[in-house]
């Protein structure tokens, strides 16, 4: 609720118990009652006579009821002249009437209250009277069966609607007047308009319903309490908000009700404070419960002289919130200080709002240096002078080239040395404004395991090519034997012509040449092996993937050749570019038709093939399927297939397909096996690298 | 013998090829050369002397295959296998199919030099054993079956007198048969007869 609220509800509450204190206190009806009496009393002592006109019959009567003892002639005289005033002064309607309900007189207040000429009521009958507008059932049953019955009636209520004034309320008090013997009886009906009264009443009623609910409706709890802490009156919506019933409350001091004695003198300074200053007070407090603590605010307002009102809140929810929320600013604050990551954080324009000590010791600047500043001092060119454009693009288009993603870029330190970092950039509103929170990692440290990583995998490689070209040693023996055979042939040929003496020096030079060019082809074998075997450094260039296939598909053949398989290639029809190290990709070629060899030799089934498909796939990467026609992948192979040192060959190494696949997840690619698709036995090896595509890569750190 | 030996080379490397041509030419030997065993097969005739180079891995059908198929067609061609890479399984059935050697290349020109000339050696000599054992059959037809049965004991060297107590023959009937014998077997005497009908018989 806010403050004006609940100075709103403060003053209705100040207003209601003023209200409830009126209505509970102002005994107004026995008051009203009590005035009766008294005119009652007043009239028992009407003179006999009156100096008004009007009257003197009435008072003549009245004072014949009141006194029917002989009585000092003078003296009665006196006393009806005075009754006569009186009758006449007083401002509740009389009316006398006789057995027969004939009007025989009314006072002052009467005509003027009704608004009728004494000559138009004199001696006609009460309920003809005016248009038969006395004519009231209630009235009827007062005069005709009440009275008779009781002499006296008070405080009887009737409603009745009249000519000259309205809808009225009337309060009758009606008394049956004995006179001397012989007379008949009077009755004296006088009349009380509480018209207003009952009105206001009747709102102040409403008033008080509206009230009620409106109380009940609040949450909020309510006490009357004494200057000394007494409770003079409480409520709540819910009992179970109360700490004791409203029966232990009520009356009972705050010094001895359950609040600790610390919190009883802060509310009785309250106290003090309201009632001598006149303002509004407000302290909060906990009181301890079996449950644990609550926590309860209270506004403490002047309502009466010497009393307040208390308008008490349970806060405990939102203390606990509140807790909370500073537990958890200090959690994230102890990340942001504790972190590795350095956090920076800038407004739209670049302005560094917060350095995190991670950032600090990564830049070598303190956040006093940054904050403030623009964040591209913690980059190199060209990056420095392109970060505006960033931003103000990424506002303008909304399109997201950083944001929510992770990306290695170059950051700049203080004392100007460059290193490469890993950036995060998410973006949050605040007052309106666009904040970006770059995440930032100094990535120099991993960068270094990463390249001893692939010169580890390198070497593993090489020995995974060496134990490879041990396979292969047998058919690359007979790919050598073939041009050497050749060369020993043309030279032996050569040697003889030239002993037996009958040739010419061209038909041995066509000889010679043919010798050399295969003795070439030879050392190109050799230089093709040597290579491959080569202990070297991973070097990375743009190559066709369908180049290295062929290269492969060479350096197999006589493999495939001493096994009479098939090698079916099927590559695609444009070139597809990778980036990668070609030996590598090479190896792992070899290995995955090795192996597929392997399997269709141990199948030994009719057909012998090899399907090796070069393409781009759905996702835009470049391809190659390896099918085989071999025994395919048993269940236990294929789970542990990946696992090192796991292999189904008596003399393999276990190492191919782990170290094909860390080569090929070093390349951002994938290497995956699964049985054929198309329903022959065999297995599928599904080698995927990324293509390489021009351009230089567009970096930044927001 | 009417054809020239001639070296048959089966080997799919072109080159290879080229050069075993080039070698056998220098060497003064006929020689042809063919890039599979089909296409071989498709033009051989069985009555050509000569000697088959086969290189063991071949396309389509494996010279292993060939030597089979070589086999089935009576054609008995001295066969020297070539291969660049050997290990005794390959090289033993080579040698069972009827090959007469099995070489590892490279080879060393000369060494494959002196294996062709005896394989064609070999060759020549099964021919004349095959022509021979041709006439001698032809001879032992138009011998009576009296005569038939003297040759026998002839070659089993049986002299005349025992020849005629194992056939209650008299010696003068024995002698008689036994000149009509050398007359239709073209031979002078008795061991001429039977060194001839022994060879014929491949003994």
């Amino acid at each position: 609720m806010s403050k004006r609220k609940q100075a709103k509800a403060a003053r209705l509450m100040r207003a209601t118990n003023r209200g409830t204190s009126v209505r509970r206190n102002d005994s107004s009806d026995q008051a009203d009652t009590g005035a009766n009496k008294e005119v009652s009393s007043v009239n028992a002592q009407l003179p006999r006579e009156n100096s008004d006109p009007q009257l003197p019959s009435l008072a003549e009567e009245l004072c014949t009821v009141s006194t029917p003892s002989d009585v000092a002639t003078d003296a009665l005289w006196e006393v009806g002249w005075a009754a006569g005033a009186i009758i006449n002064t007083v401002r509740e309607p009389l009316l006398l009437l006789d057995a027969s309900l004939r009007v025989q007189g009314g006072n002052a207040a009467f005509y003027q209250t009704f608004q009728v000429a004494r000559e138009e009521t004199q001696d006609r009958l009460l309920f003809e009277l005016g248009n038969h507008q006395w004519d009231i059932p209630r009235l009827r049953t007062l005069l005709e069966e009440r009275l008779p019955q009781n002499r006296r009636i008070s405080d009887f209520d009737v409603e009745g609607e009249f000519q000259t004034i309205g809808r009225r309320s009337l309060l009758l008090n009606a008394r049956v007047l004995a006179r001397g013997p012989g007379r008949s009886e009077l009755i004296l009906l006088a009349i009380e308009d509480v018209t207003e009264r009952k009105r206001e009443k009747d709102a102040f009623q409403r008033n008080e319903a509206r009230m009620r609910a409106l109380l009940d409706a609040m949450p909020d709890m309510m006490f009357r309490i004494s200057r000394d802490g007494t409770y003079l009156d409480v409520h709540a919506a819910k009992r179970s908000d109360l700490l004791r019933t409203p029966g232990e409350i009520l009356g009972s001091n705050i010094r001895q009700g359950s609040l600790p004695g610390e919190v009883a003198d802060r509310c009785l300074a309250a106290i003090e404070r309201a009632l001598d200053t006149g303002t509004v007070q407000s302290i909060e407090y906990a009181v301890p419960v079996p449950e644990g603590v609550r926590h309860y605010e209270a506004r403490v307002i002047t309502s009466e002289r010497d009393e307040v009102v208390a308008i008490v809140r349970d806060i405990t929810e939102r203390k606990r919130t509140e807790q909370k929320l500073r537990e958890s600013e200090a959690r994230v604050r102890s990340i942001l200080e504790t972190v590795a990551e350095g956090i920076v954080s800038i407004d739209d324009h670049g302005t560094v709002l917060s350095f995190n000590p991670a950032a600090e010791k990564i830049f070598g600047y303190t956040a006093d240096e940054v904050i403030g500043r623009n964040v591209k001092m913690l980059m190199p060119p060209p990056y420095r002078e392109l970060h505006d454009n960033f931003i103000v693009s990424y506002l303008s288009t909304g399109v997201q080239k950083v944001i929510g993603s992770r990306r290695e870029v170059v950051g700049r330190r203080k004392n100007g040395t460059t290193f490469p970092m890993e950036v995060g950039v998410s973006e949050f509103h605040e007052g309106g404004g666009h904040r970006f929170t770059g995440i930032v990692r100094d990535i120099a440290e991993r960068k270094q395991a990463e390249e001893q990583v692939r010169q580890r995998q390198a070497e593993l490689a090489h020995v995974l090519r060496v134990s490879t070209m041990g396979e292969l040693a047998s058919g690359l023996a007979h790919e050598l034997n073939q041009p050497l055979s050749a060369v020993a042939n043309d030279v032996e040929a050569c040697a003889a012509y030239v002993r037996s003496g009958d040739t010419t020096a061209d038909s041995l030079l066509e000889l010679l040449e043919h010798a050399a060019s295969e003795a070439l082809r030879a050392g190109e074998i050799v230089h093709h092996l040597r290579e491959f075997v080569e202990k070297r450094e991973p070097q990375l260039a743009v190559l066709d993937l369908r180049d290295l296939v062929r290269s492969v598909a060479r350096l197999l053949e006589p493999e495939l050749r001493q096994h009479r398989i098939t090698l079916r290639l099927d590559p695609a029809p444009a070139a597809l570019p990778i980036c990668a190290d070609g030996v590598q990709i090479e190896q792992v070629l070899v290995n995955i038709v090795q192996n597929a060899i392997d399997a269709i030799l141990e199948a030994g089934g009719d057909q012998k093939e090899v399907g090796v498909r070069i393409s781009q796939n759905e996702d835009g990467m470049a391809e190659i399927a390896v099918h085989d026609t071999g025994t395919g992948l048993s269940a236990g192979v294929a789970e542990r297939i990946y696992e090192p040192f796991f292999t189904t060959k008596p003399h393999g190494l276990g190492m191919g397909i782990p170290i094909s696949r860390s080569i090929i997840e070093a390349h951002h690619g994938r290497l995956s096996m699964a049985p054929r698709a198309d329903g022959l036995s065999g297995t599928t090896v599904r080698l995927v690298l990324p293509l390489y595509t021009e351009g230089p890569p567009s970096e930044s750190i927001a | 013998m009417s054809a020239e030996p001639t070296v048959f080379v089966i080997d799919d490397n072109a080159e290879v090829r080229r050069s075993l041509r080039a070698l056998m030419k220098s060497a003064g030997l006929a020689v042809e050369t063919y890039a599979s065993g089909e296409e071989f097969l498709d033009g051989y005739d069985a009555s050509r002397p000569g000697c088959l180079l086969l290189d063991i891995r071949l396309r389509g059908s494996s010279g292993l295959d060939l030597q089979d198929e070589l086999r089935r067609r009576n054609a008995a061609l001295p066969v020297i296998v070539m291969t660049g890479y050997g290990n005794v399984p390959t090289s033993v059935r080579a040698l069972r199919g009827g090959a007469i050697d099995f070489l590892q290349k490279p080879i060393a020109p000369k060494r494959l030099l002196e294996r062709i000339h005896e394989a064609l050696e070999i060759d020549r000599h099964a021919r004349e054993v095959a022509t021979t054992r041709t006439a001698v059959a032809a001879r032992l037809a138009r011998l009576t079956p009296r005569e038939r049965e003297i040759t026998e004991l002839l070659v089993a060297g049986k002299s005349s007198k025992e020849i005629a107590a194992a056939l209650h023959l008299s010696v003068r009937t024995v002698e008689g048969h036994r000149r009509g014998v050398l007359r239709k077997m073209e031979v002078s005497s008795a061991a001429h007869l039977a060194g001839t009908v022994l060879r014929a018989r491949g003994q």
